[in-house]
């Protein structure tokens, strides 16, 4: 593959996907900043990696499970444990949603450990099977039905039930 | 999917279409950084034939400790714990004719380990996306774990970490009079408590690292890493697996495989997981101990059900599941699917004597 061609490949690539990539990233890490982190590092892999990625019939699941992997390794080999962000992102803090659900959900999130939060953002937001959560996530199926598991009753525990719309409507 | 569940997804779903800052990353940069990570892995390649010819010639003597058979033990006799035994170490002898491949092989051996590692059933291998690794873990889901694993030929340590932030270096005591360092975040930030990361030279020039987290304090300290890096073997052991897969076609490449010790829920004594490639999808053959496990279910009571799911079986006193998810390949497909990748997978039984390194056989 010539370079150029390479190169306009990925950015048309890139350009399609970078969004929903960092919807995901924001929804592992729970800080927009650091997300952006994530997809820079996560599409440099990819550019690494495009001869591989290119041939890729599912070339999004590649992406995620890049990014997937990229999230863990920083949470399990960059030498240092972060703890909890508790207070709001204050780039979000103006915005017209339901704060109060969106930060109790960010601090649930937040709660649980990185490999149960990936389960729930694979399983929940990229609405994959439990096969293919262990696909990207590199582990058994039995694992993720295990972490699914615990980390809903993890959030059972810690979310707020969510009032109807007439009770948070004033 | 349960009310519940379609609430977290609705949940989730408003949580990421929230506001949000403009975005900080581009596709020129990564072009620009990922041309030259493509141009420094080519010229490690070049500088490294010369080694990788060497270790070629080496590595068939340097297979697994009685590796061959069907009555191979661990990867090594049990790593003593408390005191290291020479007779314990992992020694290089003459290779027996392998009649199969193991798609599982270590560079790395611990020794000496801390008491809450158990011994040899307490290490895991691991080799596919994250390279070659061993892992000491203790029991229990927040268990205490040590992972060591070595840097390719020519390779240097990365002094960033995976998002880019700088990483400095602080000496640390020599390890066989090679030059050794602890890694520490360039800039400490508030609320971030350091993970010890030993770096070290060893003998084949190469840099291995040693890191460990988990447990309760004092479980994994500066000491103790140091100490059991003191002790590392680096050589070529083919790991022997319970399971033993023939007939596969040579399209089938299996790319990942994860040896668990103790299962990664904390709760097995192992669990072994085997991705092949094929057709550029992936077929996921799993295996454990057969017994009483955890049932799954969602949050109302109800049992998990999977679009997809595997076939299993118990065979040996081993549970064994096959997947392809979503996406089964053609060449598998015509084969037989997910009953023949079966027929071709022979649990060989819990008892890690049973195991062997000649795991994929014509």
């Amino acid at each position: 593959m010539a370079k150029q061609t390479r190169d306009e490949e990925f950015t048309e690539y890139v350009a399609s996907r970078s969004g929903w990539l960092r919807k995901v990233a924001y929804l592992l890490c729970g800080d927009w900043h650091r997300a952006d982190d994530l997809v820079q590092e996560t599409i440099t892999k990819l550019y690494v990696n495009w001869a591989r990625a290119a041939r890729m019939e599912n070339r999004d699941g590649y992406a995620r499970r890049v990014l997937v992997n990229t999230f863990l390794a920083e949470q399990r080999s960059p030498w240092w444990r972060r703890t909890v962000r508790s207070e709001p992102d204050p780039d979000t803090a103006a915005g017209g949603v339901d704060l109060d659900a969106s930060l109790d959900l960010r601090q649930a999130l937040a709660a649980l450990p990185p490999r149960q939060r990936a389960t729930v953002v694979l399983r929940y937001y990229c609405d994959l099977s439990i096969e293919q959560a262990a696909e990207a996530l590199g582990c058994s199926s039995g694992n993720v039905k295990s972490q699914s598991s615990r980390a809903l009753g993890t959030l059972r525990g810690t979310l707020s039930p969510r009032p109807a719309i007439a009770e948070r409507t004033p | 999917m349960t009310t519940e569940e379609h609430d977290l997804t609705a949940r989730l779903a408003a949580l990421a279409d929230g506001p949000a800052p403009p975005a900080r990353f581009d596709a020129g940069r990564s072009v620009a950084e990922g041309a030259a990570r493509l141009r420094r892995r080519r010229l490690v390649a070049v500088g490294a034939v010369a080694v990788v010819t060497a270790a070629v010639i080496t590595t068939t003597a340097l297979v697994a400790p009685g590796g061959g058979s069907a009555s191979t033990p661990a990867p090594a006799a049990p790593t003593a714990t408390g005191s290291p035994s020479p007779s314990a170490s992992p020694s290089p002898s003459a290779a027996p004719t392998p009649v199969g491949v193991d798609p599982l092989t270590t560079e790395v051996h611990f020794g000496w380990l801390p008491d809450w590692a158990g011994g040899e059933r307490g290490i895991g291998y691991e080799t596919g996306y994250h390279g070659i690794s061993a892992q000491a873990r203790g029991i229990g889901e927040d268990a205490p774990r040590i992972l060591l694993s070595q840097y390719g030929p020519g390779e240097e340590p990365p002094m960033r970490n995976s998002v880019g932030d700088a990483l400095a270096r602080v000496d640390a005591e020599p390890i066989d009079g090679r030059t050794a360092y602890w890694v520490v975040p360039g800039r400490p930030r508030p609320g971030v408590s350091p993970q010890p990361t030993l770096r070290w030279l060893t003998a084949s020039g190469r840099w291995a690292e040693i890191t460990g987290y988990g447990g309760k304090a004092g479980d994994v300290t500066e000491e103790i890493l140091h100490r059991a890096a003191r002790d590392v073997r680096f050589g070529h052991w083919n790991v022997p697996l319970p399971v033993r897969f023939t007939g596969l076609p040579e399209a089938f490449k299996a790319t990942d495989v994860l040896l668990s010790q103790p299962d990664t829920d904390g709760v097995g004594a192992w669990a072994l997981w085997v991705m092949f490639q094929v057709d550029g999808r992936n077929v996921s053959v799993s295996l454990r101990p057969d017994g009483p496990h955890a049932s799954y279910t969602s949050t109302d009571g109800s049992p998990f059900t999977d679009p997809n799911p595997p076939l299993v079986a118990v065979r040996n006193g081993v549970e064994v599941s096959v997947s392809a998810g979503a996406g089964m390949p053609a060449s598998l497909e015509q084969l037989g699917g997910l009953d023949w990748m079966l027929a071709h997978t022979t649990p060989l039984g819990p008892d890690r004597s049973s195991w062997t390194s000649d795991v994929i056989v014509p």
